[in-house]
């Protein structure tokens, strides 16, 4: 596993968890209307450590003193990822007006807080995306390289 | 059509054919509510904007000379360049939207709903404008580097 699979490992591994805890977060405060559990909150900040500690750990290690930082194929493969989340930003920028319409109606109004919290959700999307685009890419090489 | 006439399209072409039309949908939605008028109108502009991303290929099949070079490495640099400047502008611009948002009505307003499709819409002129400006740039430079 190169240094690009290995951050594509590490964000989806931290995006998932940003979005459970917001997920969490949500149903708490919105639905339950209590505030967050302290012991849930610990549990999270440890699991994002420990992510974020591990991941440092593995991406700073090489498997052989040989292998390379990135190379034509690398590049290609981050490019392709690059795309495939930029294509990917503008549908959940329109799913993101589309919805708000739907719940409050046409003559509606939303909090102003609500829009950095949408544009950090499609950031955080977007770069799921790109690592999952990432990932695809690398295990469809792996399976060609099989057969 | 090479990859700077492309680009003189985009900015001279594309931005009325694509932006008033879709502009005019949100601002009707926006001041009469969503009818049937600026759904059809936004539709046909996205489809007529598909079409106009045609139109370089269209021209290629047509074209005389088939095997003239229009799209090298360069371009394709180039491209890739005008693309990336123009997606880091796209996320500068919704996090400044946020930002102005916030400080004109405050922490504890609010805004309408028709606002995001508007953010959206300036969002799609920006990229549009930022795309053919980066390319232009480039190709400036690059000729000015030959000229020397």
């Amino acid at each position: 596993m190169n240094k690009t699979q290995k951050s594509a490992w590490l964000n989806t591994a931290g995006v998932l968890l940003v979005f459970a805890f917001a997920l969490y977060i949500t149903i708490q405060i919105g639905v339950r209307h209590r505030p967050p559990e302290r012991i849930l909150l610990c549990i999270w900040v440890s699991a994002l450590v420990l992510v974020a500690g591990i991941g440092i750990y593995f991406f700073r290690r090489k498997q052989s003193p040989a292998e390379p930082e990135s190379d034509e194929r690398d590049n290609l493969i981050k490019h392709r990822a690059v795309l495939a989340a930029f294509v990917s930003v503008w549908p959940l920028f329109l799913t993101a007006s589309a919805i708000p319409k739907f719940i409050v109606g046409a003559s509606g109004s939303i909090p102003v807080f609500l829009l950095p919290i949408v544009t950090v959700c499609i950031f955080y999307f977007a770069l799921l995306v790109y690592s999952v685009a990432v990932l695809i890419q690398y295990g469809r090489i792996a399976k060609g390289e099989e057969s | 059509m090479t990859q700077k006439e492309e680009a003189w399209i985009g900015l001279f072409l594309g931005v009325p054919i694509l932006v008033i039309p879709s502009a005019v949908a949100v601002f009707i939605a926006y001041d009469k509510g969503l009818s049937f008028a600026p759904v059809l109108m936004f539709t046909g502009t996205v489809i007529w904007g598909g079409l106009l991303w045609l139109l370089p290929y269209i021209q290629r099949q047509f074209s005389k000379d088939k095997k003239k070079i229009i799209f090298d490495e360069r371009d394709r640099l180039i491209h890739k360049r005008a693309v990336m400047a123009s997606y880091v502008a796209l996320w500068i611009y919704f996090v400044a939207a946020c930002v102005i948002t916030w400080c004109i009505v405050g922490p504890n307003g609010s805004i309408s709903v028709n606002v995001m499709p508007l953010t959206l819409v300036g969002g799609l002129v920006l990229f549009n404008c930022v795309q053919s400006l980066a390319s232009f740039i480039q190709y400036r430079r690059g000729a000015e580097d030959g000229a020397r």
